[in-house]
């Protein structure tokens, strides 16, 4: 009921809509009219602002320092893994290169052992041929004795030339199935 | 409007503790990035240092082997070099042994000559021949042995030149065992360095 001092005013709900103003932040309101001019000047007056700031920097700082400490016994973990993987690398290869010694020696070995065979049967054609020519020249020997024994010198003595070039091949052999000298870039390199 | 100055000493003071903890978190977070640094870079020079070690170990291992095969070649070589200098000093010899014998019976003959021993002179012609034939064919057989005996020493002279290169690489490129293998080949002694001691962190010879 109005008195009638208020009576010839208007409602209230009539001058202000009662509903539209419920629940609106008059600082929005402000930036609205204002265009958000005032925001940045009103954010660096505040001095809650630079506090929380430093705060998320000291945060991030420490989040960093975490990280930095995980990478530290990464970085200490790939060495570890880097050198046993290095020297695992090493002995594989070792042994691969014992292996291929070890069959070149057994090369040599037998190519030694022929070679070997081929210096006593010359030594020993060399000293036949040497007694030959030893018995084909003395004195009082009949003509087809002596013939017989130079033709048999000639014979033996023909003989070395062969062997010199059987061994020679076999040598060849030996020196094919040496490996190459590496050279100084490749021994980098391996 | 009182309020106002304790609530911004009291801002101030908070900005100040916030500000000093952010400051230490920097310098800690500096020094663990400095350590991560200097243990990247410790990290690199070891793996690197160790991956050279690895590597000169392996080429010490694969040049020995390589040269124990070429002395072993080259001594193949030089013994069939010795063995072709026993055959060409022995058909040398034998050469003339049957020069000789080839002049005693020029004596002979001009003897029988002398003596009008018609069937000796014969018999003597013909024993001169066959062994005028005979020293040829040796003489053939000496060119032929020669030629072998110039072959092999071509061949000992090129494992001897690979040899050397490879003792040579072995000193060069395969670290301390390197040069101390190759100093014992030669009969010398590695020569004393310094160094310090990792147990007792004296400075030593070795």
């Amino acid at each position: 009921m109005k008195s009638k001092k208020y009576k010839n005013l208007p409602e209230i709900r009539d001058l202000v809509p009662i509903n539209s103003s419920r629940g609106r932040n008059p600082l929005q309101a402000f930036h609205q009219t204002t265009g958000n001019r005032w925001v940045s000047v009103l954010c660096a007056l505040n001095p809650l602002g630079p506090i929380a700031e430093a705060y998320g920097r000291t945060l991030a700082y420490k989040l960093e320092v975490k990280r930095l400490d995980v990478e530290l016994e990464g970085v200490k973990g790939h060495a570890i893994a880097a050198r046993y993987m290095i020297d695992s690398q090493l002995r594989l290869k070792i042994e691969e290169l014992n292996q291929r010694h070890s069959g070149l020696r057994a090369i040599e070995q037998s190519i030694n052992g022929e070679l070997r065979t081929l210096q006593i049967e010359r030594a020993e054609v060399l000293k036949m041929a040497r007694d030959t020519h030893r018995e084909a020249l003395q004195a009082g020997l009949s003509n087809e004795e002596r013939d017989f024994l130079y033709k048999m010198a000639m014979d033996l003595i023909r003989q070395l030339p062969t062997f010199g070039d059987r061994a020679r091949m076999t040598l060849q052999n030996m020196i094919k199935a040496l490996p190459p000298v590496p050279s100084v870039a490749g021994l980098l390199e391996e | 409007m009182w309020w106002l100055i304790p609530a911004g000493i009291g801002l101030a003071v908070v900005y100040s503790v916030v500000s000093e903890q952010e400051k230490q978190a920097y310098q800690r977070w500096q020094q663990k990035k400095n350590e991560v640094e200097d243990l990247l870079g410790e990290v690199r020079l070891e793996v690197h240092s160790h991956l050279y070690e690895a590597r000169q170990s392996y080429n010490f291992q694969h040049l020995r082997g390589l040269h124990s095969s070429s002395v072993n070649a080259a001594d193949q070589a030089y013994q069939l070099l010795k063995d072709s200098g026993e055959s060409l000093h022995a058909i040398n010899k034998m050469l003339t042994q049957s020069r000789e014998q080839r002049s005693r019976f020029k004596g002979k003959l001009e003897r029988a000559h002398l003596r009008k021993d018609f069937i000796q002179v014969k018999e003597l012609k013909h024993s001169s021949s066959k062994l005028k034939a005979y020293i040829g064919s040796l003489f053939r057989e000496k060119e032929k042995i020669k030629k072998q005996r110039n072959r092999f020493r071509k061949e000992v002279r090129m494992l001897n030149r690979r040899t050397c290169e490879l003792k040579e690489t072995i000193r060069d490129y395969c670290g301390e065992q390197g040069e101390k293998w190759y100093l014992q080949k030669h009969g010398r002694r590695a020569p004393k360095q310094l160094y310090i001691n990792p147990h007792t962190f004296k400075v030593e010879l070795r």
